[in-house]
């Protein structure tokens, strides 16, 4: 035990100084310097970057796949080289995936974690009525992190354990335009936490949204829902929108027929300005505000012996609140140069059994893209600072209380065109620092190639490193774990039931990654599209357990044993796995996607189990009934998560939409249609049971005046 | 020292966040300067290519009236450009063996057309005297005037592909049109914007 204590120790000095000041001069001296000499970096950096010749723009539209599109995604296609947000560069040499605003409006998904089933590579698995586990390439669970999701650049993991409240999530869904997903490290551009994949939910301008909207939507568990969008221009480079929308969602029920108490619904508002200065200035600035209650059943471990036999139940009413505001500043210089600005303020409450969270959040990044001859560069530097209160609630502690955690990151992405002919070369490295580092920094390069084999066929290879820094569970929380009689905790099987106690012993670092990919797409004729993707990944140091004391045996009754553990990066180990995408359009009226995903985690030896769904298959079809009738159905094949008690399952949901009149919509679907109930995950938590999963219907309107 | 340590916080903290936004703007506006100053004319941009795409799309989801063309020598659906040769080319490329009704297309040199009104759409990439001149000359006829420019459209062009950010977007001023008799499908005018010459 005595490294760990030895080097908690150092470390926990390290970070006090930043919390209380005046403790130790000389390290905090020490500090400063170090943030000046960051700020010198970036500087320079941009300064650097600045004094370079721009020329021409950048994106290669093939003519071909422009001719085919439709005016709706013609007037979505971008003319200039985006930032960061939407950037087109990784496009080519990642596993990239978008789901449209058209695949939306079709889907019978009434909220984003659902729109995100069909996606190659992506595990959707619902675990009760508001909580979801969602993982990409085999890493799943309701506390899945290493996943960066973004809304409108907006980060919305929270950087309490690196993973999202999903419930949380949500907007106008007639207003995205679009979500990217991206499978694999994106660490070289992308901010922090982007380990195993990037899932960025872009809204509408406003200019695109300039009407009013109405829609609700009501069914068996869908408890009525409506969405009050408004929509204008100012002028004819200005537009807005604002919206309310409320949800409402019923409970489930488990499977011995209690019901799971898992109802909830929220309210939430927004805005969205879009602006046009000078034809090349463009600011956006948008934000919202939602309030609303998640409940559940959750079986909450004492903090302290004797045990009891079973865990009673206890009723998890979580509240959750946030607020936030985006300001956005992009400005197309002469062709092929852009720059952006953005800044964001985040604030988020959460008060649930196992403990509270209220966190605010600042962040302001910068990015400026250039060319010159052949090469296209992209620079920027972002810094967040978050600030957090937790309360402790049942089973966890948290020591500090109040935390303020600083993140800095600087990166250059540089795009070699036709290194050799039809062949482009993208290196990046990115430059990040946090407080929770054990080291000053961590530098995440990736090299990627892209080589056109025809005009309809690419190959592409990357080789990527990625981080995850360490968060505030991993380094300050104690936490108290039931570990059931027999069930083996770090190598023992002990015959009576356990209190685990985690403890906090701030020495847990970050997690790394190494990446290597390739892919393959390719248009067979104009109808039949195929995308393949494989990655071999190297993880180093992910969670795993480490025995302080114990166990001791408590005589009782009931006699139960007691051990301490801590959490350490002791785990290694390799994954691989493949997906493949297929699109068909035999005729005009009918289109279909079907979506195979493989991922392989079985070499994972460590004590923390990564619930991993081997196989999955996912089944699309939409067709044209009518001039105003249409249909959607998808299927899915989901295979039994690896280290959870649960079996593959087969659903499907079913969308027929009436377009009425072109301004009035009325659309009716049916999910979960081929089972009455079904379990889809088992929880991670002991807040969270998992509910099984009802068929429901629901009717939808949708009128735009 | 305390005292000391305390000031220089206090300076560092507000210097290294508010450092990075100066720094920020600095590059902003060299940039946009220097951008300006070294910019070269680029070959086919992004933008020229999905101007010819939507040109294109305009045949298809706009109607001509019956009668137009027929007194025409030549039985084509022509399309004329002004000088913008990148814009041509493009067109050329995606428009071979494509046809509007029974029409194949044909893509001319605007200023080499004696007639204008041989054309069913002319795009104009500019506001220059001789463009003035010729959307002047072919008002209330049958002819698509289509182009890129604020000051055409405010002159009397039917269609401009504005650029909207990053994107580019139809207004079309849904009136003038009418009065030619060229009626614009539904599907176009939904993912358009409507404009009015409020004069």
């Amino acid at each position: 035990m005595t490294p760990i204590g030895g080097s908690y120790s150092q470390w926990k000095q390290r970070r006090t100084n930043k919390l209380e000041v005046i403790k130790n001069d000389m390290k905090h001296l020490n500090f400063d310097i170090n943030r000046a000499l960051k700020v010198g970096l970036i500087t320079s950096l941009l300064w650097g970057a600045s004094g370079l010749v721009l020329a021409d723009p950048s994106q290669d539209y093939d003519l071909d796949t422009l001719k085919s599109m439709s005016l709706e995604e013609l007037v979505n296609v971008e003319v200039s080289i985006a930032s960061k947000t939407s950037t087109k560069l990784s496009d080519t040499a990642a596993a990239v995936y978008v789901i449209t605003a058209e695949e939306i409006k079709r889907s019978a998904a009434t909220s984003i974690p659902e729109l995100l089933r069909s996606v190659p590579g992506l595990h959707v698995a619902k675990i009760n009525s508001n909580s979801w586990s969602i993982g990409t390439r085999g890493f799943g669970g309701q506390f899945a992190n290493s996943l960066l999701v973004l809304m409108d650049g907006r980060s919305l993991y929270t950087p309490l354990f690196g993973g999202v409240f999903w419930d949380v999530q949500d907007t106008v869904l007639e207003d995205i335009e679009r979500i990217e997903i991206i499978r694999g490290p994106g660490g070289a551009i992308w901010g922090s936490n982007a380990v195993n994949g990037v899932i960025n939910i872009i809204t509408k301008d406003a200019s695109q949204t300039q009407e009013n909207l109405i829609s609700g939507t009501a069914g068996s568990h869908e408890q009525g829902s409506i969405t009050v969008r408004h929509g204008a221009a100012l002028s004819n480079d200005t537009s807005y929108r604002m919206y309310v929308k409320q949800r409402r969602l019923d409970n489930y029920e488990y499977q011995s027929g209690d019901s799971a108490e898992d109802d909830w619904q929220d309210r939430r508002a927004g805005f969205r300005i879009d602006s046009t200065i000078h034809e090349n200035h463009q600011i956006s600035f948008h934000g919202g505000a939602y309030k609303g209650n998640a409940a559940g059943l959750a079986y909450i471990p004492p903090i302290s012996l004797p045990l009891p036999d079973a865990l009673p139940a206890s009723l998890n009413q979580a509240k959750f609140s946030g607020e936030n505001l985006t300001f956005l500043w992009q400005n197309d210089g002469a062709e092929g140069s852009s720059r952006s600005l953005q800044l964001f303020y985040d604030h988020t409450y959460r008060q649930e059994l196992l403990a509270t969270e209220d966190r605010t959040t600042l962040d302001i990044e910068f990015q400026q893209n250039f060319t010159w001859s052949d090469q296209y560069t992209t620079v920027g530097a972002g810094y967040r600072e978050t600030r957090d209160k937790l309360i402790n609630g049942a089973a966890v502690s948290f020591d500090p209380a109040k935390d303020t955690n600083e993140t800095w990151n600087a990166f250059v992405q540089n795009r070699s065109v036709n290194i050799i002919e039809n062949l482009d070369m993208i290196v990046g490295v990115k430059i990040e620092g946090n407080d929770r580092m054990q080291s000053d920094y961590e530098l995440q390069p990736s090299i990627r190639f892209n080589y056109q084999i025809s005009e309809t066929s690419t190959v592409w290879a990357a080789l990527s490193k990625a981080i995850r820094s360490p968060t505030r569970v991993e380094q300050d929380a104690t936490l108290s774990i039931f570990v059931p009689a027999n069930t083996p905790v770090i190598g023992q099987s002990l015959n009576q039931p356990t209190l685990a106690t985690l403890v906090a012993t701030g020495v847990y670092d970050v997690e790394k990654l190494t990446s290597l990919e390739a892919g393959f797409r390719t248009n067979l004729k104009n109808n039949l599209r195929i995308d393949i993707a494989a990655y071999y990944n190297e993880f180093k140091g992910l969670p795993g357990l480490q025995l302080i004391s114990g166990p001791v045996l408590n005589p009782g009754p009931p006699p139960t044993y007691a051990v301490s553990i801590a959490m350490i990066n002791s785990t290694d180990f390799k994954a691989h796995g493949t997906e493949v995408s297929l699109w068909w359009q035999p005729s005009p009226q009918w289109q279909g996607r079907i979506h195979y995903s493989y991922a392989n985690n079985s070499s994972n030896a460590g004590f923390v189990t990564i619930p991993t769904v081997e196989h999955q298959l996912n089944l699309n079809l939409y067709g044209t009934l009518s001039d105003d009738l249409t249909i959607n159905i998808d299927a899915r094949h989901v295979g039994a998560p690896a280290g959870l008690i649960m079996d593959e399952y087969v659903e499907m949901d079913l969308k027929l939409i009436w377009q009425v009149t072109p301004s009035l919509d009325i659309s009716l679907a049916g999910r979960n249609l081929l089972h009455s109930n079904h379990l889809e995950y088992s929880a991670s938590s002991p807040s969270t049971r998992n509910a099984e999963i009802e068929r429901d219907f629901y009717l939808k309107l949708n009128w735009s005046l | 020292m305390m005292l000391f340590n305390k000031t220089t916080d206090k300076i560092m903290r507000p210097l290294w966040k508010w450092g990075l936004i100066l720094v920020a703007s600095c590059v902003f506006s060299i940039e946009a300067s220097a951008a300006d100053a070294l910019s070269q004319k680029p070959q086919a941009s992004a933008e020229t290519k999905l101007t010819a795409i939507f040109l294109y799309q305009f045949s298809k989801f706009i109607e001509w009236p019956i009668d137009t063309n027929t007194d025409q020598n030549e039985s084509y659906f022509t399309i004329c450009v002004d000088d913008d040769l990148p814009l041509q080319t493009i067109l050329e490329k995606i428009t071979v063996g494509e046809m509007v009704g029974n029409l194949p297309i044909a893509i001319r040199k605007l200023y080499e057309i004696p007639n204008s009104t041989q054309c069913q759409m002319i795009y104009f990439s500019s506001a220059s005297e001789a463009n003035f001149n010729i959307l002047a000359n072919i008002k209330q006829q049958p002819t698509l005037t289509v182009t890129s420019n604020k000051e055409m459209l405010y002159y009397g062009a039917m269609i401009r592909l504005k650029k909207q950010g990053k994107r580019i977007r139809p207004q079309v001023n849904l009136e003038l049109i009418k009065e030619t008799g060229i009626s614009v499908s539904s599907k176009l005018l939904r993912i358009s914007e409507v404009f009015k010459n409020e004069q």
